[in-house]
């Protein structure tokens, strides 16, 4: 459902991503991985179009996508949960969910969704009235995902959900997003701690100085101990 | 006491004035960190469409000029931010501010040009200069309707800011322009709606300016810019309610220094109200509301 191929991003002389390509199919989770600094957020950014590509070709449920600006992708069903949540600090838990359903004019839709977010993270309704900024780490990130879903996402991007985050806490997230797998939502998760996000992705990429270096099916690369060994600090098994 | 009351009425007014001005070039600035410092010459344009409409076309009545003058002044800063702002978008934000000083001597040459120098008067704002008597103070018109305008302006901006999506998407850009972006709404239509905003603002108190002053000429609005500038600065730069809040003390304290200076200093108001500013920026750098500079948050 959606391919990004021959992507290179650029910031000035230095080249971030070079000439890479990625599918994801409907339904599936897949797993972008690779140490800090591989060029997985600009990669994210520039599919989104928040920073500019200077090649490849995006297509989206068989429409090329390439041309258009965020806030076009984000209205045909592509999203980016972005690295560091990046919540509205000033706003509300209600304004921050309010402004994920931008695009949308169902009021009772919103509602229900607000509801649905509500019912899964009680947290949120226990400050649903109060900053965001005064919420924890954890709890951010169950805003900024919960926010993220409000468009409705065919396809949705995380960069680094697991981020500063205790352990206890990623378990919840990543359950979380193991259940959206049954919504319907598809989805890539860039993750540098591979280890948990293999557990459940189907698939993985994985990106080092801005080329990738592998991609194969999640198992296949628990499998291939060089690769887990050289990219990602891991033993193999 | 009639005294103190005709006084506080003075820096009411006043400060609302002032709370207007700011609010306009703090709305822009906190979407996109742009100091709009045409903002005064947007009164210009507002003050120039209402005389050409008062004189030109004989059109007396306030309840149609008025309007005329806030809705030139709202599509005047819609049409700045097409033509001149969005271009340099992208650019440092030093390339904006020099585009605001060039759109500014633009706009003063061209009412230079096709005007000329000499004040023009716009005889239909009478009705703003008159007096009413409350028991035994007296009161201009001009007070009262600027001080209940500005109060009705802020309460609708807060609701617009507050309840609508475009409006929380205003106050979510001026952290984090990409991040709204994200949401699916257009940076595009944030600003253009912070230009109208801001245009709105200046529409009312071209207005109040114009009353004050009876007569356009092609540098009336360099006081405002001016004094909406250290408004923002006073209540913090950036900050909406340190705009008002910073509005309001600029115009209590000029007020105050024209009570308490005896006539022989009276020149030297401002003097001593940017020396005050300065102590206060010494002390609070960041203004009265505004956030210590954070390097590392906005992108």
């Amino acid at each position: 459902m959606f391919r990004a191929e021959n992507i290179s991003v650029s910031y000035g002389p230095i080249r971030a991503v070079r000439d890479v390509s990625l599918a994801v199919g409907e339904g599936e989770i897949v797993t972008l991985l690779g140490p800090n600094g591989a060029g997985k957020s600009s990669l994210i950014s520039a599919i989104i179009g928040l920073v500019p590509k200077t090649g490849g070709r995006i297509a989206f449920r068989d429409e090329d996508v390439t041309v258009l600006g965020t806030e076009a992708l984000v209205r045909r069903g592509m999203t980016v949960t972005p690295e560091g949540r990046r919540v509205f600090a000033d706003l509300t838990v209600a304004e921050n969910l309010r402004l994920g359903a931008a695009t949308r004019s169902d009021p009772d839709g919103i509602a229900g969704d607000t509801e649905k977010f509500l019912e899964m993270f009680p947290i949120l309704r226990k400050r649903f009235h109060s900053a965001a900024k005064y919420l924890s780490g954890g709890e951010q990130q169950m805003l900024a995902i919960s926010r993220s879903l409000m468009s409705r996402p065919r396809f949705l991007m995380l960069d680094e959900p697991s981020l500063g985050l205790a352990p206890r806490i990623v378990d919840q997230i990543f359950e979380f997003l193991v259940q959206l797998r049954t919504w319907g939502v598809t989805m890539l998760v860039v993750e540098q701690n591979a280890h948990e996000v293999l557990e459940f992705a189907d698939r993985a990429y994985v990106l080092a100085s801005g080329a990738m270096q592998f991609s194969g099916t999640a198992e296949d690369l628990r499998r291939s101990g060089g690769v887990m060994e050289m990219y990602l600090g891991l033993e193999g098994h | 006491m009639e005294y103190l009351l005709q006084q506080s009425m003075n820096a009411l007014s006043l400060g609302g004035e002032y709370a207007l001005l700011a609010l306009g070039l703090a709305i822009v600035f906190s979407v996109m960190g742009l100091v709009n410092f045409a903002h005064g010459d947007m009164i210009t344009f507002g003050g120039y469409a209402m005389f050409l409409v008062a004189a030109g076309m004989g059109i007396a009545n306030p309840a149609l000029l008025l309007p005329v003058g806030v809705l030139s002044v709202v599509l005047f800063a819609m049409f700045l931010e097409k033509v001149a702002f969005k271009p340099v978008r992208g650019a440092p934000p030093t390339t904006g501010m020099l585009t605001a000083f060039g759109v500014s001597i633009l706009i003063q040459n061209v009412a230079l040009i096709f005007v000329g120098t000499r004040a023009k008067s716009v005889p239909t704002m009478d009705f703003l200069i008159q007096n009413v008597t409350i028991g035994s103070v007296r009161i201009p018109v001009v007070q009262i309707f600027e001080t209940a305008v500005t109060v009705i302006a802020i309460a609708l901006l807060v609701v617009f800011l507050k309840r609508t999506t475009i409006g929380m998407a205003m106050r979510a850009a001026a952290r984090d322009v990409s991040t709204v972006r994200l949401m699916g709404v257009r940076a595009d239509r944030v600003i253009a709606t912070a230009f109208a905003i801001s245009g709105f603002l200046a529409g009312l108190a071209t207005i109040f300016v114009l009353a004050r002053r009876g007569a356009v000429d092609p540098f009336m609005g360099f006081t405002p810019v001016l004094k909406a500038f250290v408004a923002a600065v006073i209540g913090g730069f950036g900050s909406l309610p340190g705009a008002v809040i910073g509005g309001l003390v600029l115009g209590v304290a000029e007020v105050m220094m024209q009570v308490v200076l005896p006539e022989s200093m009276a020149g030297f108001r401002d003097a001593f109200i940017f020396t005050a500013v300065g102590v206060l920026l010494l002390v609070r750098p960041q203004g009265i509301l505004g956030e210590r500079p954070d390097f590392g948050e906005k992108s």
